[in-house]
């Protein structure tokens, strides 16, 4: 992955992109907010009432009115409380459906693009982006969008009532809280880089551990397992100290926060306690009473509630911020841009193309170019064998004849174009099982085919004795990555998508791999029936293929060695 | 016992005690932060009622020191305790990781086949972060409910039965309002869909090129994009039904604070300790409203660890404790063999010489695969004597077997072969890969998922080499030719007979390789004719 585009590292950037990606629920969000600053009324109400009802008690059988109205207001002011909440979160809900919607489908067109994506992401990594990441995102608008809009004007109604019932509290609430956004900011950044870098230690160390997994049985005849447990358990290790590190400063926002309001609290406390007993006068200030005096004290944490809130929105800005790089990672992975679309399935009436490798050459940064300089015409309606050592660059010929992979430099072209992807039918060295029916799978070829046509392609492929085999037969599910298949019956799987995708050039890599010389010679007799007014290139090592080719081309350090057409000639 | 409680157990000896220091520190810091208002209260009243001369004797002095206390014990203790907690919870996942690989690594052949399912694997990891996060977001939560309302409730019986009796009967209904509404909530069943919706993306991501070359790339993403509208959907149901929890929570916590409040106003108490527990009661009934998450929390977690355990079981623990080593190139004794796992065994009475190579040619499904893994006691079916004991009776690693689709691991190509034998250095590493023709492969090229970066012919004959590193006594391969021009073969072939000279080998190819056999002691036809 050396050449993956590094996103921009900057964090006003990544801020920006943020911000957009919550555009789409900021209707919701809004309403919600609207919403949370009435329950905040509701709350202020609540204790108003309370304090009232409560000062009943000095002289109780001389103010039960009061205290009955004080219980009434009580009463009213919760269920105003409760339905406000709950409208908040019902508009949350819908504005976080609203951002999560459609980036989840932005990112899974970045994932499975049209054209060549380079590199390929592993489709393990794109489903964390896609499933996990996208929901984070979401998860930070939900969660900090409402609060963020409802916490000035929260905050500014519980300063109102707490200056109009005494004002030098609300005098300290002011002075109080500039100490919070500075500090908050701070400790945000400082545990933003933090939660990077254990993010990416993360990704490298659930990569290896499933890597593992997937090699347990190796790792079994290796007798390599105990060693490599205590190597995960070192892994393990060694992450959560990383994550330990994010937690420890990420805990210092809400410790400076949880300190504020605490200090708030206590210093309010005595300030009224103080002036109750007379001992503490503020020239101006009015009259303070039991109820007013409980009242402020009360409200102290109301005020920070809201802020709080915001507080946690920070911690949770830090998360979302630090999985924006690897969401524009995939967003804006470059493709190699075709001229036109992919072509659809075409019928056995589209003529075989001629092709033309001319100076092909194909590298990637950093290695010796794969292919040199390659030069050939390979004939129209011609099945051609393409013959090299393990390792010399086949099948990333056949991905640029496929149009999978654009030249360095050079050119490919069939029938005097650039290939597209989709014009050939390709079998490659990994076939890749969805987890469906069998008959869906094999239905990939061309999505219109009909059962007959599919147990068509099926019989033809040589999967007769599987489909007998199975359970359901073509209606069996098949798993991912090809379980409940062997290599070999999964080829025929993907030459029965070529026979029924019916392309007129076919790129094929070591189709009889893994196939026994019986199965062999029946496949190769339907193949070769199937080739007839088609361009077919195969890759192969199989005497029996190399025996029944038009044409042999022969790969060698890079080049096509023009002397062995003269092979070529022999074999036809 | 729940898979979940089992996974529990695993918090055994440290991550408990950390748990359990951190769970007392998160009461205390709770029993502050509610003791500061609550006192702030009473200190308030008090002094209102001493200003109007109605509380003779009444000093400011150690109720404010109270509140400083308070205030100074709530800030320390809240920051420790989130530290505790959350260094308990990350001791347990690495706990239950090593537990999910452990598990892998004794599971018999057609779970471990399973477990190699990029898909499967994938979901047994999110699960495992799944059941961790029980601990912060389910377990401390409800503890911290269950312990406060008994307290508030003790402290308020000192001032007013009735309002105690209240506190405790409001506060029960709405524990159990919340706790029903949440289990609604589980049983839509959102972990099962996301799963599905994760299954649906890996598998169509990692099939992009074949999808490209047949140009269904389209459709196979609508069908992606519909497994994800219906996980955006079972989330926003599932939120659905926590927020009505929740709401019944808000209510609940409300309510209960106003019987409180009306059973000291109507009961005629006293005012300062009135302030004091209506406060209280007020603080302690609000840790409720965190029941409905942790409720959600709880029976996620639940359903993650019963498909870990579905997935990994306890029945899979191996039970094999002692196991014997083989001595360097055994003759091998096949007295019976299946021609496939679970099928009938066919006496044969062969013998393989001790150090011998043996190539073994037969059709595709002729049994070849079926006795190597016999062989190499991954079948534990036949009858096979290796210097007179079964194979599953010695060390693993003295047998190897080199399957026909070996996994190469992401990486580098010296941290594939170190696997083998983690002494091998520079070297020696350069020197085996020369062995195989790999000499133009530098030790550190990274190999890519799945080996993508290598040609097929390398990374076979990358697995061969790691194979040898290992320095078995029992060398098996499976179509170890296949892929690989017959000259690089036979260098292949050659490669490990002369590493490895002591070491007795067995090498099984599809009937029609030819150019291999130069090296080979004998040349079975498989399967041989019956005895």
């Amino acid at each position: 992955m050396a050449t993956a585009t590094e996103p921009s590292d900057g964090r006003a950037d990544r801020l920006t992109w943020l911000a957009a990606a919550g555009e789409p629920g900021a209707r919701d969000f809004n309403r919600a907010a609207l919403a949370r600053v009435v329950a905040q009324a509701a709350a202020v109400a609540t204790w108003a009432f309370t304090a009232y009802a409560v000062a009943g008690l000095v002289h109780p059988p001389v103010l039960r009115g009061r205290m009955a109205l004080g219980l009434a207001g009580v009463a009213v002011a919760v269920v105003v409380r409760a339905t406000g909440l709950a409208a908040a979160r019902r508009a949350t809900r819908r504005g976080r459906r609203a951002v999560v919607e459609p980036l989840r489908r932005d990112l899974l067109a970045a994932a499975l693009p049209d054209h060549s994506p380079l590199p390929r992401q592993p489709g393990g990594r794109a489903a964390h982006t896609v499933l996990h990441l996208a929901d984070q995102v979401a998860a930070y608008h939900a969660h900090s969008r409402p609060g963020r809009l409802a916490a000035g004007p929260s905050a500014l109604l519980v300063l109102a009532v707490v200056a109009v019932v005494h004002w030098p509290v609300a005098l300290l609430l002011v002075l109080a809280t500039p100490l919070l956004p500075l500090n908050l900011r701070l400790a945000g950044m400082a545990t933003e880089d933090a939660s990077r870098r254990q993010l990416a230690l993360m990704r490298e160390l659930t990569a290896r551990l499933l890597d593992r997994f997937r090699g347990m049985r190796t790792l079994r005849t290796l007798g390599a397992t105990e060693r490599e447990e205590r190597r995960v358990a070192a892994e393990a290790d060694r992450l959560n100290r990383a994550t330990a590190a994010v937690l420890r400063r990420a805990f210092v926002t809400a410790g400076v926060l949880d300190a504020v309001v605490t200090c708030a609290v206590a210093v309010c406390a005595t300030y009224v306690g103080l002036t109750l007993l007379g001992y503490v006068h503020v020239g101006v200030a009015p009259h303070l009473g039991l109820s007013r005096g409980l009242l402020v004290l009360v409200l102290c944490p109301v005020y920070f509630a809201p802020l709080r809130d915001h507080a946690a929105g920070y911690h949770e800005r830090d998360e979302a911020l630090a999985a924006v790089p690897a969401i524009l990672d995939l967003l804006d992975r470059p493709a190699v841009e075709h001229t036109a679309a992919p072509a659809a399935p075409t019928g056995p009436g589209t003529t075989a193309p001629a092709i033309v490798l001319d100076a092909l050459t194909i590298g990637f940064p950093g290695h010796a170019p794969v292919l040199d300089g390659v030069q050939a015409v390979i004939p129209a309606g011609t099945v051609t064998a393409l013959a090299a050592p393990s390792g010399t660059g086949k099948t990333t010929l056949l991905r640029c004849l496929a149009g999978l992979l654009a030249p360095t430099a050079g050119s490919v072209l069939v029938d005097g174009a650039a290939p597209q992807p989709g014009s050939a039918g390709w079998i490659g060295q990994r076939t890749v099982l969805l987890p469906s029916t069998l008959a869906a799978n094999i239905a990939l070829g061309d999505p219109r085919a009909g059962c007959d046509r599919i147990a068509e392609a099926a019989h033809r492929a040589g999967l007769d004795d599987v489909t007998t085999r199975l359970p359901d037969g073509l209606d069996t599910l098949v798993g991912e990555g090809g379980w409940g298949l062997s290599a070999g019956q999964a080829r025929r799987v993907a030459l029965a998508r070529a026979l029924l995708r019916d392309a007129p050039l076919w790129v094929l890599d070591e189709p009889t791999a893994h196939l026994d010389a019986e199965t062999e010679r029946r496949l190769l007799d339907s193949l070769l029936a199937s080739c007839a007014g088609r361009t077919v290139v195969v890759a192969t090592h199989s005497p029996a293929v190399l025996a029944r080719v038009d044409r042999v081309l022969r790969l060698e350090h890079g080049r096509l060695h023009d002397d062995l057409a003269a092979t070529a000639v022999e074999a036809t | 016992m729940t898979p979940l409680c089992r996974a529990l157990r695993l918090l055994a000896g440290r991550p408990l005690l950390v748990l359990a220091a951190g769970f007392a520190l998160v009461v205390l810091a709770e029993a502050s932060s509610l003791g500061l208002l609550a006192l702030s209260g009473w200190f308030i009243a008090s002094c209102y009622l001493a200003g109007a001369a109605l509380l003779p004797g009444f000093s400011y002095l150690a109720p404010s020191g109270g509140v400083r206390s308070f205030a100074l014990a709530r800030i320390v203790l809240r920051y420790v305790a989130s530290l505790i907690t959350h260094d308990a919870t990350l001791r347990w996942l690495a706990r239950l990781r090593v537990r999910l690989f452990r598990d892998a690594a004794d599971a018999g052949a057609e779970r471990l086949r399973r477990l190699g399912s990029a898909e499967i694997l994938d979901r047994a990891l999110a699960d495992s972060d799944t059941v961790d996060r029980v601990l912060l977001a389910a377990v401390v939560p409800a503890a911290l409910a269950a312990v406060a309302l008994p307290a508030a409730a003790a402290v308020t019986a000192t001032v007013s039965g009735t309002a105690a009796v209240v506190l405790v009967v409001i506060g029960l209904g709405t524990l159990v309002a919340t706790v029903a509404v949440g289990r609604h909530s589980a049983s839509l069943g959102l972990a099962a869909t996301r799963g599905r919706a994760q299954a649906a993306v890996v598998g169509a991501v990692d099939a992009w090129e074949e999808l490209a070359g047949l140009g269904a790339v389209e459709t196979v993403r609508s069908s992606a994009v519909e497994s994800l509208t219906g996980l955006t959907r079972a989330e926003e149901l599932t939120d659905r039904a926590t927020g009505r929890a929740a709401t019944i929570a808000d209510l609940g916590a409300g309510i209960a604070a106003l019987g409180v409040l009306a059973a000291c106003v109507a009961g005629g108490a006293p005012l300062a300790p009135s302030v004091l527990v209506v406060l209280l009661a007020a603080g302690a009934v609000e840790l409720l409203g965190a029941l409905p998450d942790a409720g959600v929390a709880w029976r996620t977690a639940a359903e993650a660890a019963a498909r870990l355990d579905d997935l990994t079981g306890p029945a899979l623990v191996s039970s094999v404790t002692e196991r014997l080593a083989l001595p360097a190139g055994p003759a091998i004794g096949i007295r019976t063999v299946p021609r496939a796992p679970g099928a009938e065994p066919i006496r044969l009475d062969l013998t393989l010489p001790a150090g011998s190579l043996t190539l073994v040619r037969g059709p595709s499904g002729s049994g070849k695969t079926t006795l190597l893994r016999v062989l190499a006691g991954e079948l534990a079916e036949g009858s096979i004597d290796l210097a007179g004991q079964p194979p599953a009776a010695y060390a693993p690693g003295r047998i190897v077997l080199v399957s026909h689709d070996d996994h190469v691991f992401t990486g580098s190509v010296l941290g594939n072969l170190r696997l083998a034998d983690p002494s091998l250095d520079d070297a020696a590493a350069e020197a085996l890969l020369a062995q195989f023709g790999l000499d133009s492969i530098p030790l550190t090229t990274r190999v890519g998922t799945g080996a993508r970066d290598l040609s097929g012919g390398e990374a076979r004959r990358l697995t061969l080499a790691r194979a040898v590193a290992a320095a078995p006594a029992v060398l098996l391969l499976d179509e170890p030719t296949e892929g690989l021009d017959p000259a690089t073969a036979d260098q292949a072939l050659r490669a490990c007979r002369r590493l490895l000279p002591d070491a007795t080998i067995v090498a099984v190819v599809h009937d029609r390789t030819s150019g291999t056999t130069t090296v080979a002691d004998l040349d079975l036809v498989w399967p041989p004719a019956r005895r």
